[in-house]
């Protein structure tokens, strides 16, 4: 459905130009669901608004396309883009509750968003309706005005907006972020029942491992403007291949696992308005060679058989026997600059 | 419990080891913030104008006596040493006159005037800037970290000065006390601290709920320790942008109340001298050279200094910028 | 021995309304409404301890955290510092009291003066006490907080550093009066990931070394776990379950705790969580109900019997730590 093939985003900034997404090809497939995962500052939110259209006035697609269903959307004038969006791809963006004009209630908003796209509706307001109960609010309350809602009803309510012109795929960027744990835990069971009925894909974009493990199908690792990995949820969760995949998974603590050691990397992000040669995270992983920090990593295939796994690094043969056992460990991590 | 400092509580206390070799003291560090600042500013060409301008004007309050042919007030004599020099055309309009720009209706000359009418006008502007401002940043650092009853009255009292129009109030208040360069800084101070109070008290009221203020309350910072240390230099660079709006205000002011007759009668300043003008009719002598000069250097000055504050806005309030 | 005992707390904030309405309010005698942040906890903090404090939004962990640090006075209830009691402190005893207590911000953004250098951020503490030795210290600490060589550091004002260098600057500050105790309020939750780990060690490490204690705020259950002794679960202004951080997580008891500890997601596609549906949202904190607080959203609401407030008791063989509030175990 959606196959985004060497995509570059850039932005100009007082620093010079920013290459905020760099080569990145991923594809989602009809009716799955894709995670993208990757800390502040990877590309993550600058691939969603590229894809979507409404990157910034100093962001620019450089190179590559987005082709959703066949059509090239990058090279789509934007009075065009914008038949697409929310009527084929629809967004929920981060701190959704923030997303909501405070001055018109909510159905006034979701019935402007249909009335754009799709003004011979006969009956919008049935529309909110069903949207509302899809999301578990009720719906008599779709006439107040956003401050009456709670943090989590708020953010149910884009999701009903996401929905009402029934995309065939939605971005996700950090859904569940800013929500406490068990109304995060209600969104994400919402966002799964949803699409069974519903049957559209889902872009999610997170820094919340735990969120793709329970969400996604397919996950692509990113940092630092590039995909570091990519695979299904079972490979990547079983077995991943690329050192700040590990390194990630090594943060985030396991409810079921009381002893495990948190392990941070040390270290930060390259400054992409100029980046390294080589690659991005040589300086960070411990198993980096010299070989690294001069040529950078294409995404390959781990091996044959897993067809779909694919990671960037030149050691991939190698971390299954030096990286992987150790990788839990905290003086694997040790060393480095001071983050 | 171990102590954090173990060997340091051994050793004899009361020693203050300042170490300033090390870190730079917060003068230079403001001086290079200031530098930073003035580099992006001289980015913008209108700015440089600007500040040429006023450059250049300073430059002038400075050492204009010195260069000036004449005392302002200096009754000056055809060569015949009988007749008063009145009326005469400038240099550059009849080859026998020996003045820059000819000389009013009592025989003085107009340049040396309006050389020496440029030091009380700086001097009115930045001091009335200074002092509006000092009032508007204290007030506004009051009413908004202590909140309550004691902000209600001071913005009540802001209230009520900004029910009342700066020009008429001032000319009302010199003519009262009395007309001097002092009276007119002190009527314009009266009024103008307004504006600046309500804005710095809006960015106290957000300021003194950050956590680094709850940190150092924490501690046991007094309230005025907290308003000195932490919060006013954060709303200094918006007082300093009050302060260059405030300058072109007071010297317009001014300018405004000598016009009308109530300007020092002992110094002679723009204002004064476009009244001078106006009360022996140049205009309808035709001596355009007379009010036309003084005109102009009021409009150049106050301009540059808004358009140094529109400048420093930008830096201020980088939303503002426009890509 | 034990450094805070809390009795009873509560802090209650009057809603705010306008001055016509307090005004028409007044005349037709209607009372003033509060929202019931804190509405009456115990419990004891020993030294050496990390006692973590859970709990979703509006549960009142922070509103606790800031009147352990004496930024709000409380409504109602007692705190004991080792002997003394908050209200009676002043004078010496209250300077005491300011150095011994510190806080770590969520924001590593707006937890600095972002005009004071680095070093004058570290140096401020220091002399409102009037501390000698100001330079050997603030170096002291800059190098335990892990920014070596702290000469690079010491000019750089905040807006040059990272979130998570800034946050090692408030760590920094927090020990420069060498404390006894450190409210942490969500201090990692705005860092990136990767970050975290390296903050939450040198956390450890300043518990394990200085033999501090830690009150640790935070909705994020399985940092708690991670990082604290014993834990207390919070629900609209009330401890619900309060005991060792391990046996909570491994046997919740309290309905709440239960439905808090089945929601976190886990970072593996092939565990299944069994999952609890709580209906409904966080109850009213101005019109509070009556009995216990959680009876209109709880699984194993008993008619009758729930009506009732529940007392935090030990409610498990002597000798085992653990307090619940819920009637289930009466």
């Amino acid at each position: 459905m959606l196959q985004v093939n060497d995509l570059n985003v850039n932005y100009e900034s007082n620093e010079g130009t920013v290459r905020a997404v760099d080569g990145v090809t991923i594809e989602l497939n009809e009716g799955e669901n894709l995670g993208i995962v990757g800390e502040s500052g990877c590309g993550k939110s600058t691939l969603a608004k590229a894809i979507l259209g409404v990157l910034p006035s100093n962001g620019y697609v450089d190179a590559g396309s987005i082709e959703f269903r066949g059509t090239d959307l990058a090279s789509l004038p934007s009075s065009e883009q914008r038949e697409y969006r929310w009527e084929e791809i629809s967004m929920i963006p981060q701190s959704a509750m923030n997303a909501l004009d405070p001055v018109y209630t909510i159905r006034e908003q979701i019935i402007e968003a249909v009335d754009i796209h799709r003004p011979d509706e006969s009956t919008p307001g049935e529309i909110v309706d069903e949207m509302f109960r899809l999301v578990g609010l009720d719906p008599n309350r779709a006439d107040q005005y956003p401050h009456q809602f709670s943090g989590g009803m708020r953010q149910r309510a884009m999701i009903a907006m996401s929905l009402a012109l029934d995309p065939a795929l939605i971005l996700a960027d950090e859904p569940t972020t800013a929500l406490d744990v068990i109304m995060q835990d209600q969104i994400l069971k919402r966002i799964s029942s949803i699409q069974d009925d519903i049957d559209s894909s889902m872009l999610i974009i997170t820094h919340d491992v735990a969120v793709v493990a329970e969400t996604c199908d397919r996950v692509a690792v990113m940092y630092a403007g590039e995909i570091v990995e990519q695979g299904t949820v079972d490979q990547i969760f079983g077995k991943a291949y690329h050192p700040y995949t590990l390194g990630l998974q090594n943060a985030f603590p396991n409810v079921t696992e009381p002893d495990q050691d948190l392990i941070s990397i040390p270290g930060y992000p390259p400054n992409l308005a100029d980046p390294p040669t080589g690659c991005r995270f040589a300086d960070r992983c411990p198993m980096a060679t010299e070989e690294c920090e001069q040529e950078s990593p294409s995404l390959e295939q781990i091996d044959a058989v897993n067809g779909d796994h694919l990671s960037a690094c030149h050691h991939s043969d190698r971390i299954d026997t030096e990286l992987r056992p150790k990788a839990e460990q905290a003086e694997t991590w040790s060393g480095g600059v001071t983050q | 419990m171990s102590s954090i400092f173990q060997e340091l509580e051994d050793d004899s206390p009361g020693e203050q080891d300042v170490g300033s070799e090390v870190r730079r003291s917060s003068w230079r560090r403001y001086a290079s913030m200031g530098r930073d600042q003035l580099r992006v500013l001289s980015q913008d060409t209108l700015f440089n104008v600007a500040a040429t301008i006023l450059l250049f004007f300073t430059t002038l309050a400075v050492v204009g006596p010195l260069i000036a042919p004449h005392r302002p007030q200096e009754r000056l004599y055809q060569e015949n040493g009988v007749l008063i020099d009145q009326w005469a055309e400038p240099a550059f309009m009849s080859s026998e006159s020996t003045h820059l720009l000819g000389t009013t209706a009592q025989g003085y000359d107009i340049f040396s005037q309006l050389i020496y009418a440029t030091r009380p006008a700086l001097i009115v502007g930045f001091l009335a800037a200074v002092l509006t401002v000092s009032v508007g940043t204290s007030v506004g650092l009051i009413a908004g970290y202590y909140g309550g009853t004691v902000d209600q009255i001071l913005m009540r009292i802001v209230d009520f000065a900004y029910g009342l129009p700066l020009l008429p109030t001032v000319i009302v208040f010199v003519a009262i006390i009395g007309p001097s360069f002092e009276n007119i800084v002190l009527g314009i101070v009266l009024l103008q601290w307004r504006g600046s109070a309500r804005v710095i008290r809006s960015q106290v009221l957000s300021l003194r709920e950050r956590p680094f203020v709850k940190a150092a309350k924490i501690t046991g910072a007094s309230d005025l320790r907290i308003i000195v240390r932490h919060i006013a230099p954060n709303v200094l660079s918006l007082s300093f942008l009050y302060a260059s709006f405030a300058i072109g205000w007071a010297i317009l002011t001014e300018a405004g109340v000598s016009f009308l007759g109530l300007g020092d009668p002992n110094r002679v300043s723009w204002g004064t001298m476009l009244q001078s003008a106006r009360a022996y009719s140049a205009v309808a002598e035709g001596a355009w050279w007379w009010f036309i000069p003084p005109g102009i250097c009021i409009s150049l000055v106050v301009l540059s200094g808004f358009l140094i504050g529109r400048a420093y806005e930008e830096i201020v309030q980088p939303e503002l910028r426009m890509n | 021995m034990t450094l805070l005992r809390v009795k009873n707390l509560k802090k209650h904030f009057k809603t705010e309304s306008g001055l016509l309405t307090n005004i028409t309010n007044r005349v037709r005698g209607k009372e003033p409404e509060y929202v019931h942040a804190v509405d009456g906890i115990s419990f004891e903090l020993a030294e050496g301890e990390t006692l973590g404090i859970a709990g979703e939004s509006g549960c009142g962990k922070s509103t606790t955290g800031m009147l352990l640090t004496k930024l709000y006075e409380p409504t109602d209830g007692e705190i004991f510092y080792r002997d003394d009691e908050f209200s009676s402190l002043s004078g010496e005893k209250l300077d005491e009291y300011r150095q011994n207590v510190q806080m770590i911000f969520q924001d590593p953004f707006e937890s600095l003066n972002p005009s004071m250098t680095v070093y004058d951020t570290l140096a401020e503490p220091l002399r409102m006490f009037d501390h000698s030795h100001e330079k050997d210290r603030i170096y002291r600490v800059l190098n335990f907080v892990g920014l070596q060589p702290a000469e690079e550091y010491i000019n750089a004002l905040p807006g040059e550093l990272s979130g998570g260098m800034r946050q090692r600057v408030a760590i920094a500050r927090a020990l420069i009066l060498d404390p006894d105790f450190i409210v942490a309020d969500e201090p990692v939750s705005m860092l990136d990931v990767s970050l975290r780990a390296g903050v939450l060690s040198l956390m450890n490490d300043m518990t394990e070394e200085f033999g501090l204690s830690v009150v640790y705020i935070s909705h994020d259950i399985s940092l708690l776990q991670h990082m604290c002794d014993r834990i207390a679960i919070m629900y609209m202004g009330k401890i619900v379950e309060i005991g060792s951080a391990e046996e909570i997580v491994a046997n919740p008891m309290h309905p709440y705790t239960q439905s808090l500890i089945n929601a976190v997601p886990v970072p593996n596609p092939n565990q299944d969580r069994s999952r609890v549906e709580l209906p409904g949202e966080v109850g009213d904190a101005v019109n509070v109900p009556d009995g216990c607080r959680f009876k209109d959203r709880c699984p194993e609401y008993i008619e009758g019997v729930c009506d009732e407030e529940p007392a935090l008791e030990e409610k498990m063989a002597a000798g085992a730590d653990r307090n619940v509030s819920c009637h289930l175990y009466d």
